[in-house]
């Protein structure tokens, strides 16, 4: 083969490369978002799926997107709504806060499938949901199993403020129902940061000889306990929280919102992030610095510029953190 | 003599920009198309629906199909550009050596598909989700079975031509 001949062979992969790299860009940029609304609206469960989890991943560029992931999830017939449901608050915090309040009140229906509808979608709104909580610790002692076992799971994810909910998930623990207690133990086992989980301790061991799903989940929150150590958590989420990623810099944040005042360390790293790009992270920061409470007194210079956020979702939770820190002077 | 060396020498070319572009096609496809095999014989999903749906997962997060074939891809690639360079300037060096350098790259091709098949069928048939992993260090895996594969098939050619 001639020089020239392997050259134009090389430079159609080298152009083959190229057009990868620019298809992988366009893919995951903003430019999408319109297909993605189309896929959401397509009435494929599947597709629909998919096209929230990217609008997740892609997050507040993805904000046109709201008004249909709130339809979606508001929607009680439609098998994407959770997804939906999941995806709103990297999307839209406000849009994620009226789908939120609307579920809140449904906790209160009568019918039996509507409360456990409600349940399940303020567990996949996940912290911004945290004006649902007292709504469901009544739910966990709802009539109905499955109300009881979803409004756990979705205390668990939810997560703040910790004060409430851990008494609730505690309380759980000796359920009547195996799959109520999973619920609750699986909490422990997943949720709920080991340093908060050891006031739980007792409880969990109690259920050591429970059903074998229930005694399975005992032993891998005893393990935890045993091996995992708070300080060492807080630096690990410390180091994470300059993630490039912005749902990690988000489970990181969720994480030290629950630890609370013992991760006071983290306050600086925290304050940092009430400018992240991401407003779910700005008002998980905020959330954060609230519930240290005192410890997080540094941070108030950072929080009271962020007074003035762009996002009405995010204005209320830092002035709910200048008070936390402020009621303790 | 000079036709027949001639002739040879378009063949090898012809040969070279087959197995070039085979290359890169079924390094970046191999494991789409397994996934769709797996989708089909094994969770039974109808032929049609399968291929139809397979575009909306190249970028949709948790199957990142697009991800996986690039990575699949990478060995395959560099494979390429040194078959094509390898194999392209072989007749200069005469009949035994062009015959040497084929059989090498076609034996360390077919035992990297191979591995890379397996490696892509056990994480596709896998239980946990963790198998996913696999997808990281099959491509290392891969490159080390072209260097091996190589190594055997030029010795086969040399052996042949004695």
């Amino acid at each position: 083969m001639s020089n020239r001949e392997i050259g134009v062979h090389l430079g159609l992969l080298a152009a083959l490369v190229i057009a990868a790299f620019g298809l992988y860009r366009y893919e995951m940029s903003p430019l999408v978002v319109p297909r993605l609304i189309r896929w959401l609206d397509s009435g494929d469960a599947e597709l629909a799926g998919q096209a929230a989890e990217r609008l997740e991943a892609l997050g507040a560029p993805a904000e046109s997107s709201a008004p249909t992931l709130a339809r979606v999830a508001l929607d009680s017939s439609n098998a994407s709504r959770i997804k939906a449901a999941q995806a709103l608050p990297s999307v839209d915090l406000s849009a994620a806060t009226e789908v939120a309040r609307h579920y809140r009140s449904e906790l209160r229906a009568d019918d039996v499938d509507r409360r456990r509808r409600a349940a399940e979608i303020l567990g996949a709104i996940g912290p911004v949901a945290t004006e649902a909580v007292p709504d469901l610790i009544v739910a966990a002692s709802d009539a109905d199993a499955i109300v009881r076992d979803r409004a756990i799971q979705a205390l668990a994810r939810i997560g703040i403020p910790t004060a409430a909910i851990l008494p609730t998930l505690i309380r759980s623990l000796d359920d009547a129902v195996p799959h109520v207690r999973h619920a609750a133990l699986a909490a422990f086992a997943f949720d709920v940061p080991a340093s908060v989980a050891r006031q739980a301790e007792a409880a969990v061991r109690q259920h050591v000889t429970d059903e074998p799903m229930n005694a399975v989940l005992v032993q891998s929150i005893l393990g935890r306990l045993a091996t995992e150590r708070a300080d060492i958590t807080v630096r690990v989420c410390i180091d994470l929280l300059a993630n490039s990623e912005a749902s990690v810099r988000a489970y990181q944040l969720r994480q030290l919102a629950m630890i609370g005042a013992d991760a006071a360390s983290a306050a600086p790293a925290i304050a940092r992030r009430l400018t992240d790009e991401s407003p779910l992270n700005r008002y998980l920061a905020a959330q954060a610095l609230s519930s240290m409470g005192p410890a997080a007194t540094d941070a108030t210079p950072a929080l009271t510029a962020a007074l003035q956020d762009r996002d009405p979702v995010v204005r209320p939770a830092v002035a709910n953190a200048l008070r936390s820190i402020g009621e303790a002077r | 003599m000079m036709r027949e060396h001639a002739v040879s020498d378009r063949r090898l070319s012809s040969v070279t920009l087959v197995l070039y572009w085979g290359t890169i096609v079924l390094g970046i496809t191999l494991p789409w198309l397994l996934e769709i095999g797996v989708d089909v014989v094994v969770r039974h999903r109808p032929l049609v629906q399968t291929v139809r749906s397979f575009p909306h997962q190249l970028f949709a997060p948790g199957r990142n199909q697009f991800l996986i074939g690039t990575l699949n891809a990478a060995p395959f690639l560099l494979f390429a550009v040194f078959l094509l360079l390898h194999l392209g300037k072989a007749s200069v060096h005469g009949r035994d050596v062009s015959a040497q350098r084929l059989s090498g790259v076609v034996v360390a091709l077919v035992a990297a598909f191979a591995l890379s098949a397996y490696g892509n069928l056990a994480i596709l048939t896998a239980h946990g989700s963790t198998a996913a992993i696999g997808y990281v260090f099959l491509p290392q895996a891969v490159a080390v079975m072209m260097v091996l594969g190589y190594g055997v098939g030029r010795g086969i050619g040399y052996l042949r031509r004695r």
